[in-house]
């Protein structure tokens, strides 16, 4: 019964941040557009390929109404991005919109699978940090999880995979699978979660084993900063007083900081997060280039290697939602996790 | 500088000394300055080869007395192209980040300060920025206006002042309660003559400590857009570019790739250690411990 | 004594920052008896809240240190040496403790039932000698029980709510069942009324001297508020720069003042039936921590001061009916 109120209160939260965010994502489209049709000197060329034909470039001078004013350009615009239409790749000469969705998954699932390692790496370590804070680990840690944020993604992922699979040949590099196993049936596009949901163990191990490299290299580029702001934010909530009080009650200091402390640090760090993941995504973007992984950071760079135009913005577009996206589900998880906010 | 600054400095100054690997990294920051600095005036005249004669007879080679860091696929002496190619980025990081400072942290300031309709909307404005990863902008502007480094420091920029902005106007709305600002008021300043005269030099300090910190960023943007072909052009020898060049040859010839990328490790990390400690320097509640 | 539950020696505890050295604690010496109120009063800054925190190890350590020569007894240990591990296993087990700001005292994420539960488990844990199970029905029934004893009305839905639901006098009244349902021989009280209304904190007040009688709980109730002391306490020790100037009965205290500080602080209090006279200050202010003044802390506010004031810090001096003061104006 309770339980039920408090679902019909988290709904209305959702609804209402919702709302909030469409303004922000005209706005997008709006930038997105600007991008593609104003600021480029030739659209027409630009959405039609290097290659085409002058038929074709008036072609889609045409299709796309680049011959009327801005605001009537930019109606159709966002008609066609609401209708599914979000250009067509000149390279691949398929819909942009169906080359992102298969590539979307592979991208999920390595952006999950680095949070992931990144989290399990970073908040004990955060958290140890602020419990010794000040001693030598302390340092140790703020300056392993400072440089770590410095490595330029190509060099994590170069070095990785020169180490890792040229020299010591312990993990491939390349691919979501071995390329002579048939993939699991695709019931969710995300490999390893087909794998387990079809019981299918060749497919598990093949996938699993595909993914760390990648996941391993965009995860360690990201970690330091949830191990930075994890500390940060413990050594706030060890300051308080309902610590205090927890430690006068005599429970053990593993339960104090487990317990209190924690779940209280960690609601100030799933905001940023989000914020985390944004940086993330642009990491994936030379990590799936450079181990060959077929999501939409390679599928970017491979566009503006093929000066794709439409394929570039179509991506870009993709992004930003995402990111939006992601935003929001960090509001609701802080909803979830503060009991304080939903009353709103 | 009165007294109350002078003694700001001298506290900052000795925070600064007891944190020692700040310290390394402004010292690099500080010898990065230099190079920028040599390159630009004695052009190729201090370098040991032509950062753009090809030989084939030596390329790929490895590191040695010869070739400090060995050679290319093109027979060109890498250290020689690491060293022409500092100006690049610095270039880059610095007009990106002082344009993106003054631009936006102007905009923020008048923002914050002003507040109602001028605030909402610029919120709003940066709220649509920010929604894009910087990189996945700056691609997509690059790519739009076309490839090269005068293009690229653009695109930058472009996607860069929306965090100026943002900080301006957080500084903007904690001093705008100040003292000092009813006095300006009192004394028949009008609003943008406060902001110019008051608010703007109060929100200096900040601004540039986050600057510091974000050159790295920057930085890190920018060889990403070279490395993807949307910065600087072949030959030019500029450090994403070269990692991108060295990929092919990674398992042959690792060098090409892992020097200049761990060139670009070190001034980004310079940065980061230097910008952090001047952080922690400026940071009144961290100064007593 | 057989009496004492909780006895306080010579407890000395200082404050290492890196101007120095902050003198907390100088020497107190303070017991408290089977079901009784022993009130401790002193100004902000003479180390009443310190001795509280003192007693159960939560000074943060790094900055505080307990000097040799402090002794804590409890249930025949000392437990003033003890480390933070050691000393866990003594909170909870016979003495807790509420604290000032029920607001930010409580955890906002868990539920005021979870909170009490905590403390009953633990009980339960340590008096059975093996881990056995205590089943959650039972610690449910004495969450309720914990709450009906602070005399509130709708024990479910209070168990039920979060911290910041609730007043500030229903949180208070939270912290006091949640440190009574470790069923402590001594109660610490920090302040517990100051961040409170008026009216509540008469309310509060009744509530904690009924609880006395009914759980057989001594408590030590540190306040600056003479007017409180005046309404709880059965004896009242009286704190002045980390030490203890003057002990007695409340009765004795209030009709007989002896030391200076407390004729000063009694003296200060508006009373209703002297409306025309002047309120007495207490010249000068509270002494540094880091510099206490030689001889008699007090020397240099106190109008009856003399040579050997300035000189010899004074020993306590002790009547008949059990009214201790450290002053070199009474003699044996």
């Amino acid at each position: 019964m309770l339980a039920a109120v408090a679902l019909m209160g988290l709904l209305r939260f959702c609804l209402k941040r919702l709302a909030l965010l469409v303004p922000v994502l005209l706005g997008v489209t709006v930038l997105t557009f600007v991008i593609a049709r104003v600021a480029v000197p030739n659209p027409a060329r630009a959405w039609a390929g290097l290659k085409a034909s002058q038929a074709t470039v008036e072609a889609i001078a045409v299709r796309y109404h680049l011959h009327d004013p801005i605001y009537v350009q930019y109606f159709y615009y966002l008609f066609d991005l609401l209708s599914g239409d979000w250009g067509t790749s000149p390279v691949s000469g398929q819909p942009v919109l169906e080359n992102l969705a298969g590539y979307f998954p592979a991208t999920l699932e390595l952006s999950i699978v680095a949070i992931i390692i990144a989290a399990v790496l970073g908040i004990p370590l955060g958290v140890h940090a602020a419990v010794k804070q000040d001693k030598p680990t302390d340092h140790v840690v703020r300056l392993f999880s400072l440089g770590t944020y410095c490595i330029p993604p190509f060099l994590m992922a170069l070095v990785m995979q020169l180490v890792v699979f040229y020299w010591l040949r312990l993990l491939p590099s390349g691919g979501r699978i071995s390329p002579f196993i048939t993939p699991p049936r695709h019931i969710t596009g995300l490999l390893i979660l087909d794998s387990v949901l079809t019981g299918n163990l060749q497919t598990l191990e093949s996938s699993t084993v595909h993914i760390l490299l990648p996941a391993s290299a965009l995860a360690l580029l990201t970690f330091g900063v949830i191990t930075r702001l994890m500390r940060s934010s413990m050594l706030e909530v060890l300051r308080q007083d309902y610590v205090r009080t927890a430690r006068s009650k005599g429970l053990s200091e593993r339960v104090v900081v487990f317990k209190h402390a924690l779940r209280n640090g960690l609601i100030s760090i799933v905001t940023v997060l989000a914020l985390l993941f944004a940086t993330m995504l642009s990491g994936a973007i030379v990590i799936e280039y450079i181990f060959n992984w077929p999501g939409i950071g390679r599928y970017a760079v491979q566009s503006i290697l093929a000066l794709d135009l439409p394929a570039v913005m179509g991506t870009t577009l993709l992004f930003a939602l995402i990111v939006v996206l992601v935003n929001l589900l960090a509001d609701i998880a802080y909803a979830v996790l503060d009991p304080r906010i939903r009353l709103d | 500088m009165s007294l109350l600054e002078r003694s700001e400095l001298k506290l900052t100054g000795k925070y600064l000394l007891k944190n020692k690997l700040s310290l390394a990294g402004g010292m690099v920051v500080a010898a990065y300055f230099v190079l920028v600095v040599v390159v630009l005036l004695s052009g190729e005249a201090l370098l040991p080869y032509d950062p753009y004669a090809q030989n084939f007879g030596v390329a790929l080679q490895s590191p040695g007395l010869n070739h400090l860091f060995g050679t290319d696929d093109l027979g060109r002496d890498i250290f020689s192209r690491v060293i022409a190619g500092v100006p690049f980025d610095a270039e880059i990081a610095f007009v990106v980040v002082l344009v993106s400072l003054a631009f936006g942290g102007t905009v923020g300031a008048f923002a914050g300060y002003l507040g109602g309709r001028i605030e909402e909307i610029m919120m709003r404005v940066t709220d649509i920025f920010l929604a894009f990863p910087a990189l996945v902008l700056a691609m997509a502007v690059a790519i739009a206006i076309g490839p090269g480094l005068t293009h690229s420091m653009m695109a930058l920029l472009v996607v860069w002042w929306p965090w100026y902005a943002r900080i301006g106007r957080g500084e903007a709305l904690s001093i705008k309660s100040s003292q000092y600002i009813e006095a300006a008021h009192a004394a028949g300043l009008s609003e943008f003559q406060v902001v110019i005269r008051h608010v703007l030099p109060n929100i200096l300090m900040p601004l540039l400590v986050y600057a510091t910190l974000d050159v790295s960023n920057v930085i890190l943007t920018g060889t990403i857009l070279s490395f993807i072909g949307l910065g600087a052009q072949p030959p030019q020898p500029e450090w994403g570019r070269m990692v991108f060049d060295g990929q092919d040859y990674l398992a042959s010839a690792w060098w090409m790739s892992i020097i200049p990328a761990t060139a670009i490790f070190v001034v980004v990390l310079a940065f980061s250690l230097f910008g952090d400690g001047l952080r922690d320097a400026f940071d009144p509640r961290l100064r007593r411990r | 004594m057989s009496a004492e539950v909780l006895s306080i020696e010579n407890l000395r505890l200082n404050f290492n920052t890196e101007q120095g050295a902050l003198y907390a604690l100088r020497g107190v010496d303070l017991a408290v008896g089977r079901n009784e109120v022993v009130g401790l009063v002193g100004e902000s800054g003479c180390g009443k809240t310190v001795l509280g925190l003192s007693v159960l190890g939560l000074n943060p350590m790094p900055p505080a240190q307990l000097l040799d020569g402090s002794r804590i007894l409890f249930k025949g240990r000392d437990i003033a040496g003890l480390n933070q591990s050691e000393l866990t296993l003594v909170r909870g087990t016979g003495i807790s403790m509420i604290f000032q700001e029920p607001m930010t005292s409580l955890n906002p994420v868990f539920t005021v039932g979870e909170q009490i539960a905590e403390s009953i488990k633990l009980r339960l844990q340590r008096e059975q000698s093996e881990k056995s199970r205590s089943s959650s029905t039972k610690v449910g029934a004495e969450v309720l029980d914990a709450l009906r004893l602070v005399r509130i009305a709708d024990p479910q839905r209070v168990a039920h709510s979060y911290p910041h639901e609730l007043s500030g006098g229903m949180k208070q009244r939270a912290m006091i069942a949640m440190a009574l349902a470790a069923k402590p021989l001594v109660l610490i009280a920090d302040e517990p009324t100051t961040a409170l209304d008026v009216t509540i904190q008469a309310q509060i007040l009744t509530l904690m001297r009924g609880l006395m009688r009914e759980v057989q709980t001594s408590i030590l109730f540190i306040t600056h508020d003479l007017g409180v002391i005046a309404e709880i306490a059965d004896r009242v020790a009286v704190m002045y720069a980390g030490q203890i100037v003057e002990e007695a009965n409340v009765q004795d205290l209030f009709s007989n003042p002896l030391h200076p500080y407390t004729q000063g602080l009694l003296g200060s209090l508006p009373k209703l039936s002297e409306l025309d006279k002047e309120i007495e200050q207490l010249p000068g202010s509270v002494p540094d921590a880091m510099n206490p003044p030689k001889g008699c802390s007090f020397h240099p506010r106190c109008k009856h001061v003399t040579d050997q004031c300035r000189m010899t810090t004074p020993k306590f001096v002790v009547s008949g009916s059990g009214h201790k003061v450290a002053c070199h104006l009474y003699h044996e």
